[in-house]
């Protein structure tokens, strides 16, 4: 569970997220979206102290963020960006062991269960095991974005943070990740943030929806009640387009093909 | 060639330690200075540009520079200190800026993943920056690494043997077969350790840990071998015996030599030479007991030591009156006169003095504006020159520094009109130079002394007595042929020495 109060951040004179404040339940997935330089990135950010908040609290599963050591309070959280950050000197193996080699020693940080464990994530972001001894630039982009999401599930991280992960994928591979990352999370029982620009991506994946624009939240709800009852027009704007194109789909759907020769 | 040849271990094991020492130290430095600066953005200006001034003064003169400095400091000036300070400063520049660049360049994504899975910053410095920067780091290191193997041979005229021994010396002496193994010597070893390094540099980018694991072995086999021969050096040196020292020039080598087998000759101690000294090096040394004896001239004294501008009444007082000043000012003890006298002398060749009708230097008055003149590389700087200039009206229409060996050939060649010979020079001869008389008395006297460092004679009162016996054995014609057969002839400084003393009782 992830609460949020109050979260603000300036840089310089700046006013990069003013004051945002909500609550991800357990095991719920919520889409922060809105404009390049809306804050939402900042505000992903803020919830693991990649950036420090200016003012507000961040409680993950109860615990005041601020009151650990930054490296402490990532380690036990899953991060993915778009830029996906494989480290290029080590192989896929030892890059999903990177985050289990820095908790504390004991049974789970022993090499036999930091290789069971590198075997148990390639399995599940389906990965094949022999790529464990590859190196990332072996790999295609959606694989590697792959090894990204199972590096940060190695730690049984019970919350993830996702910033654009997908949106440097071509569409077909998008979307088999994202298949694969729902159906883990469900597995799993995350709690997840998810930052997209993409109003479709958000709406087919998100539990609920935080939109933000100015660095201020403008509506959270239910993709449902998104669609229903847009806070403002800037709400309606971003849903314009997934419904151009949903009825642009259903009429191409519903047009008369002809009948191939036989 | 075969005595050049018995040298080489011991020149090779000294030119090791001094390289090997100054990059260990170099690295430990540089490296760490780098990935400060990385952090603290604001450093990053000022300590490159430090370091990159440092790297601006030629080699030589940093290296040479170190030794007042360190005499300032109270520290041993001569030997392996100053040239190791000076190497290690001038290996820091690629080595620093390609640590700062190799850091520079990791991609941002790379820290900002390092950060997301909760590494602490050094953490990420050292599982992800540094392991990434490794290749441009390493670069920096090959390039200070074949820098530093060659400007090690410039430690000789700082009093540390190392190959240079050989360029200086053969240089100096006509051996052209020294100075190209010298050079041989120097280039071999560069390609070694340069090899070693970019074995590393091999086998880190391809990940083979055979290729990185050779050449740190063989660095560890070379670094346990240098510091072994250093802690056996040192350990030698407790009892240092006795230093000779010998400035840059071939009679100082053939007279070190003589010193070295009479003293051998008579104590039974253990005397070492200390050659290619710089001209102010061998001073200095001699003043801090670094060295325990050379020969100097009383001119150098009276003019460069003394500021004394021009000739004084007669050669004896100007002898008596140098001894004086450096026993009062120095502590340094005179010996006595070895018997000749080595002067800065203008020379012309004697055909053309002969068309331009010169005898004299104030013959060369009128016509010094179409003539060019050659000279050491210090000379022009001296009082003696300055004297000279003012009191015969001198305007020459060039002048030139060069290297001593090649200013005999170049007024040989036609190069120039005029050099500043040294009067005791065999080259005089050989090359039938006259040397023109200085009527108004502007260069003083150049007599040779034996100097002793002050605490010489309370040490050694032996050694002392032994140089007693050399007083006035030494005439210049005899200093003429030692010299020529050096320069001319091609024989070694120890072979000469050696025969200056076979068929003489030295006790007579």
């Amino acid at each position: 569970m992830i609460e949020v109060e109050n979260l603000t951040k300036r840089f310089g004179e700046a006013v990069a997220v003013a004051g945002v404040s909500f609550r991800v339940a357990r095991g719920e997935l919520l889409v922060l979206v809105g404009a390049s330089g809306s804050g939402k990135t900042t505000t992903l950010k803020m919830l693991n102290r990649l950036i420090e908040p200016d003012a507000g609290t961040v409680r993950i599963e109860g615990v005041d963020a601020a009151s650990l050591a930054g490296p402490i309070l990532r380690r036990r959280i899953g991060y993915v960006f778009q830029k996906v950050g494989l480290f290029p000197h080590m192989t896929v193996a030892a890059n999903i062991a990177a985050p289990l080699q820095l908790l504390e020693k004991g049974p789970e940080t022993s090499p036999a269960a930091i290789r069971r464990r590198v075997a148990e994530v390639l399995e599940l972001m389906a990965l094949p095991a022999a790529y464990a001894h590859r190196y990332p630039a072996e790999l295609s982009g959606g694989e590697q974005q792959r090894v990204g999401v199972a590096r940060a599930l190695a730690a049984k991280p019970r919350v993830m943070l996702l910033d654009e992960p997908f949106g440097a994928l071509d569409p077909l591979t998008r979307d088999r990740l994202q298949e694969s990352f729902m159906e883990v999370r469900r597995q799993l029982g995350l709690t997840a943030v998810f930052v997209t620009h993409d109003m479709v991506e958000a709406l087919l994946l998100a539990d609920r929806i935080a939109v933000l624009q100015g660095g201020a939240l403008v509506q959270v709800g239910t993709p449902s009640e998104l669609l229903r009852a847009p806070a403002d027009t800037y709400v309606e704007q971003l849903l314009a387009t997934p419904r151009r194109q949903a009825r642009a789909l259903e009429a191409a759907l519903a047009a008369p093909s002809p009948r191939p020769a036989s | 060639m075969s005595e050049q040849l018995a040298l080489l271990p011991a020149l090779l094991t000294a030119h090791l330690q001094l390289t090997l020492s100054a990059l260990l130290f170099g690295v430990s430095i540089s490296v760490p200075l780098g990935i400060l600066v990385s952090r603290y953005r604001r450093l990053e200006a000022p300590v490159l540009g430090a370091v990159g001034v440092v790297q601006t003064i030629p080699g030589l003169a940093l290296l040479a520079g170190m030794v007042p400095l360190l005499a300032m400091a109270g520290l041993t000036s001569i030997g392996f200190l100053p040239a190791f300070i000076g190497l290690l400063l001038y290996s820091l520049l690629p080595m620093l800026r390609n640590t700062v660049t190799g850091l520079a360049t990791v991609d941002p994504a790379c820290i900002e993943a390092a950060r997301g899975v909760g590494m602490t910053r050094s953490q990420q410095l050292l599982r992800v920056e540094l392991p990434l920067a490794m290749p441009v780091i390493i670069a920096g290191v090959r390039t200070a690494t074949v820098w530093t193997v060659g400007t090690a041979t410039l430690s000789t005229p700082v009093g540390a043997p190392s190959l240079g021994n050989y360029i200086f010396s053969g240089l100096q002496t006509r051996n052209d077969g020294a100075v190209l193994l010298g050079c041989i010597a120097c280039a071999l070893l560069a390609l070694l350790l340069d090899g070693l390094v970019r074995c590393i540099d091999i086998g880190w980018t391809r990940r083979r840990r055979a290729l990185v694991a050779l050449p740190i072995a063989s660095f560890a086999l070379l670094y346990a071998y240098a510091g072994f021969t250093f802690a056996r050096d040192l350990r030698a040196s407790d009892d240092p015996g006795i230093r000779i020292g010998a400035k840059t020039f071939t009679e100082q080598y053939i007279l070190a030599e003589i010193l070295a087998q009479e003293i051998r000759r008579a104590t039974d101690r253990e005397v070492r030479i200390v050659q290619s000294l710089g001209s102010t090096v061998a001073f200095d040394a001699l003043r801090a007991g670094e060295i325990d004896l050379y020969v100097e001239y009383t001119g150098t004294v009276w003019a460069t030591l003394m500021k004394q501008a021009g000739s004084p009444p007669d050669r004896a007082e100007v002898g008596r009156r140098v001894e004086e000043f450096l026993r009062r000012e120095h502590g340094i003890g005179v010996s006595g006169a070895l018997g000749f006298e080595n002067a800065y002398a203008l020379a012309m060749r004697r055909e053309r003095a002969a068309a331009l009708g010169i005898r004299r230097i104030g013959d060369l008055t009128p016509i010094a504006p179409r003539l060019s003149i050659g000279a050491d590389y210090e000379f022009f700087d001296r009082i003696e020159w300055r004297t000279l200039r003012e009191r015969y009206g001198l305007q020459f229409a060039s002048q030139r520094s060069m290297d001593p060996s090649l200013m005999y050939t170049a007024l040989d060649q036609g190069e120039v009109d005029v050099i500043s010979a040294f009067s005791s020079d065999g080259r005089i001869a050989a090359l039938d130079l006259v040397l023109l008389e200085d009527d108004r008395g502007a260069v003083p006297p150049y007599d040779a002394l034996i100097l002793t460092s002050p605490r010489l004679a309370a040490r050694a009162p032996d050694v002392v007595a032994a140089l007693g016996r050399l007083v006035d054995r030494i005439d210049g014609d005899t200093m003429r042929r030692m010299n020529q057969a050096v320069d001319q002839d091609g024989r070694s400084p120890a072979e000469v020495a050696r025969e200056y003393w076979t068929g003489r009782d030295p006790k007579d």
